[in-house]
């Protein structure tokens, strides 16, 4: 697996580096993580190019019905390279309504497998 | 003279007596005259009194003639009328008969349309409750299911662990998984 895609795992994360990126296109002075710079090669298209393959990453959208502990972001996110898509990252939401279980949205595919769900199919 | 004198007397004795004999004829005429009135008078007087008479007469005749007619005229009106309020009671009859069949003819169609009527009013009326029934049903259902999920909703959110909520996300990504949705 690439480093670039084993390196980036959330939504978040490619967010906080589009900001850092457009800052650093502005004329500012960020501090990147190493593998970004090694990434970007120091070219002077090497942000640019960086900020689209970033764009264009898939999201893979769960939502649980917990505060997950950062070991567990990163299990997750590691599953879903290993699984899914290495190019993918993960969008975390949290919706306590759903009581447990998760709520999958990716590529477009909804499904949910939430305990409120089978809750609702068990009594109906 | 003496002769003229005896014609004289004479002469004066005739016309003397001529005059006496005229005037007893003019008497005679005179009385004729009167007689005449008289008797045209009492004539007069008994025709007027035979007109009255007669006039009576035509006055009664007349009377018990109109009486007559009259009385002929009400019989026949009786019993025109009596003919008219015959007929008038047969065509009553007949009307009231027509109109009875009609009555009864509009009754039974009023009464089969007041019939569906209900039925159709019954009908909606028991679709309503079925309704109001349904929907009272279903929210008492929607209600009891709230409060059974919010006592299931409370028990879960008390007695799920981090852990056990983990393990429940990785189940709900392998069965994604399985059934081709990741």
């Amino acid at each position: 697996m690439s480093k670039f895609y084993e390196k980036i795992k959330t939504k978040q994360e490619v967010e906080d580096l589009l900001l850092m990126i457009d800052e650093k296109l502005d004329g500012g002075r960020p501090r990147f993580p190493e593998w970004v710079k090694e990434e970007v090669k120091d070219e002077p298209e090497g942000w640019g190019r960086l900020k689209e393959k970033l764009e264009s990453l898939p999201v893979f959208s769960l939502t649980v019905a917990f505060e997950p502990t950062e070991e567990f972001r990163e299990k997750l996110a590691n599953w879903i390279k290993e699984n899914v898509e290495k190019k993918a990252v993960l969008d975390l939401k949290i919706d306590k309504e759903i009581l447990g279980g998760a709520i999958i949205n990716w590529q477009g595919k909804y499904r949910n497998y939430s305990l409120s769900k089978k809750l609702k199919d068990t009594t109906k | 003279m003496t002769q003229l004198l005896i014609f004289l007397i004479l002469i004066f004795s005739i016309f003397a007596v001529g005059v006496i004999f005229l005037v007893g004829e003019i008497e005679k005429i005179n009385w004729q005259l009167a007689q005449i009135k008289k008797t045209r008078e009492k004539r007069s007087l008994e025709i007027e009194e035979e007109a009255k008479i007669a006039e009576e007469k035509l006055k009664e005749l007349m009377e018990k003639k109109a009486e007559k007619a009259i009385k002929a005229l009400i019989q026949d009106f009786n019993n025109k009328l009596s003919k008219t309020v015959s007929k008038g009671i047969k065509i009553s009859e007949d009307v009231i008969k027509d109109i009875e069949a009609l009555l009864k003819k509009q009754t039974v169609n009023l009464e089969k349309e007041l019939e569906e009527k209900i039925n159709q009013e019954y009908q909606k009326m028991e679709e309503e409750i079925q309704k109001a029934k349904e929907e009272k049903l279903a929210k008492l259902d929607g209600e009891i299911f709230r409060i059974v999920q919010e006592a299931i909703r409370k028990a879960i959110g008390k007695v799920l662990t981090p852990a056990e909520h983990e393990e429940l996300v990785f189940e709900a990504l392998k069965e994604a998984k399985s059934e081709r949705i990741i």
